[in-house]
């Protein structure tokens, strides 16, 4: 087993941990709440980065798929199922612990799924969906996929904006917190206390995302995806299925955006209509676009970097418009990205050969 | 007697109006190479696609091993033992030449999607045997010294040669060259002739479309001629040689 590829990993774990020492000590906790959403945001944009900069294959609809994770996980744990608690069907589902009955605000009774329901029931939908889009839409390619998804992302957006169930411009509010293991009392949820805990629960996420996308882009499938990228004809003439590794990209990138936002909704407690926006898809893209496209460790970096200035405010009543510039600015002057990952390469084989050089020079 | 390879039926394909193959059967025995030779237009481009399952017919059959494969894709194709290169020379030009080859072996493997995530110890010890065999060959064809070059950083003629190793990694039983010497000088074209010679002597059948007459000539076993999507003749190259009507063809009628 090539057991470098998981050096960034572990590079990683370590900044993890040392970003959070280095924010405890200097008494600036709140920080924490930003890089947990941002950590959420994160797992958005690594699929994004394995279906652009790996398959080759452009989606302006994540927004779409991060909202369905989200509102569905939000409605199931919110709709209050207690006039309905005689009906067996709920019955067995109490049985089986599905459905907790917990107090909302007010006091007031409430019966609901549990978020694991949520989870999987949001992870599930959203595999669905994205295969029923991605099938027809995978076979359009380049300005045409990239309206068939934006057209997706619009649709979604007007739905959880039009739907009662969905709370129309208002959104879901009162999330309840996603109790992941309930005997250490893991629980993802926006309350100041549970903030360090929190930040680990979310970067514990993404590092299980970067390993799994890590182990994908050194496989003979991240391999074969790359030569979708690089060639659809001699790829196919390589026995490479497309639409096959095609599909399973878009799907593998809508799961992660979806448990993004299954988990970014637990944590906020609520999510609302400006998450299923194109606008948010088209940051996404951008994140990809400068983290170099196809290298998910820059992806990374820009997607914490962008989406923790965003959420502090740095960018103002401009943010959409900042990540907007981003994205021309790229496509001028670095369509290939900014942390293009051939050009570091080039760096190490400069200084690498420079070495050699003085080697030789000095016997 | 010899094994038959392939069986091409009465194929048909139209583009349009335009009938760019009409009706042309041949057949292919294991081990020899077979050229198909052609003005330009003749249809030797599209019978090739036909064959590898870049396009589909409109009527008649391909018969792979005993096999019908006609209409089947592309990569279906490729796992059923035909590997091919392209005219122009199609690498993947972001990943290094050891990669190129390497995705050669996609159908010689197996491990997918969710074993991949999750990198199972199944994985990776394919993984290696993968980078074990890509290796292998790229000695055999001398390209060891630019394994880990990016394939976009390579001369024309290497970016040739390392698409033959790549069509080799497939381990295929026939191999499809389209325009194998296209673009080359007389060096290197002598080069990739002897190269197409020692596959054969490995046991891989070989059919081309060549414009280089005298590399055809040199190192068929038969030539087909294709003349408006037609077959015109086919036989040993000598006999192709003296066939009048296939200098017409070539030198037009005023020098006949």
């Amino acid at each position: 087993m090539n057991k470098k590829i998981y050096i960034p990993v572990i590079a990683l774990v370590l900044l993890v941990i040392v970003i959070q020492l280095i924010i405890h000590a200097s008494d600036a906790a709140y920080y924490l709440t930003q890089l947990t959403m941002s950590a959420y945001y994160v797992l958005v944009v690594i699929g994004l980065c394995l279906l652009m900069g790996y398959a080759g294959q452009i989606s302006l609809g994540q927004a779409g798929f991060f909202a369905i994770g989200g509102y569905i996980s939000a409605v199931l744990t919110t709709y209050n199922l207690l006039p309905y608690s005689d009906s067996g069907i709920i019955k067995f589902f109490s049985k089986l612990r599905m459905v907790i009955e917990r107090q909302d605000l007010y006091g007031n009774r409430l019966l609901s799924f549990s978020p694991w329901v949520g989870f999987f029931a949001a992870v599930a939908i959203t595999v669905i969906i994205a295969l029923l889009i991605g099938i027809p839409v995978l076979k359009l390619k380049g300005h045409y996929l990239a309206m068939a998804t934006l057209g997706f992302g619009l649709i979604i957006y007007r739905i959880v904006l039009g739907t009662a169930i969905f709370g129309e411009a208002d959104g879901v509010s009162d999330v309840p917190g996603f109790v992941l293991i309930p005997a250490c009392a893991l629980e993802v949820n926006g309350s100041i206390s549970l903030r360090i805990q929190n930040y680990y629960i979310a970067w514990f996420i993404v590092i299980l995302g970067m390993i799994i996308s890590v182990n994908l882009i050194h496989s003979r499938v991240g391999r074969a995806l790359r030569s979708i990228h690089g060639s659809e004809d001699a790829a196919n003439a390589m026995g490479v299925n497309i639409s096959k590794y095609k599909l399973y990209t878009f799907i593998l990138s809508a799961v992660l955006a979806a448990i993004g936002g299954v988990f970014l909704t637990h944590y906020n407690g609520s999510i609302g209509p400006s998450e299923a926006t194109s606008m948010k898809s088209i940051r996404y893209v951008a994140i990809v676009a400068v983290g170099g496209m196809a290298n998910i460790w820059g992806t990374l970096i820009m997607g914490v970097l962008l989406n923790f200035l965003s959420l502090r405010g740095y960018f103002g009543t401009y943010d959409d418009a900042v990540f907007g510039a981003i994205f021309i600015i790229i496509m001028l002057f670095a369509p290939q990205g900014l942390l293009k990952i051939s050009q570091l390469q080039k760096i190490c084989t400069y200084f690498k050969s420079r070495n050699k050089g003085h080697e030789r020079a000095s016997p | 007697m010899k094994e038959l390879l392939l069986e091409i039926k009465r194929l048909d394909r139209f583009f349009g109006g335009l009938q760019a193959v009409r009706d042309v059967s041949f057949s292919v025995l294991k081990g020899m190479v077979k050229a198909i030779i052609g003005p330009n237009g003749a249809g030797k481009t599209t019978l090739f696609n036909l064959i590898s399952g870049y396009l589909k017919p409109h009527s008649g059959s391909i018969i792979f091993r005993e096999q019908s494969i006609t209409g089947c894709k592309p990569h279906r194709i490729a796992e059923l033992g035909i590997s091919r290169t392209f005219q122009t020379t199609k690498l993947f030009l972001q990943m290094t030449v050891l990669e190129n080859v390497m995705v050669g072996r996609h159908t010689k493997t197996n491990s997918e999607f969710l074993s991949a995530l999750l990198n199972l110890p199944r994985t990776w010890r394919e993984e290696k045997q993968i980078k074990e065999k890509a290796v292998e060959i790229l000695e055999i064809l001398s390209l060891t010294d630019i394994k880990d070059e990016y394939a976009a950083n390579l001369s024309f003629g290497q970016q040739r040669w390392v698409e033959f190793a790549r069509a080799l990694a497939l381990e295929p039983e026939l191999l499809l060259l389209d325009e194998p010497a296209a673009g080359l000088n007389i060096y290197e074209t002598q080069e990739i002739a002897d190269l197409i010679l020692k596959i054969r002597e490995w046991g891989i059948t070989i059919l081309l479309v060549e414009h280089d007459i005298s590399m055809v000539m040199d190192i068929s076993d038969e030539i087909i001629v294709l003349n408006y999507g037609q077959k015109f003749a086919e036989g040993k190259p000598e006999d192709i040689q003296k066939n009048p009507e296939v200098i017409t063809i070539y030198l037009g009628e005023d020098n006949a």
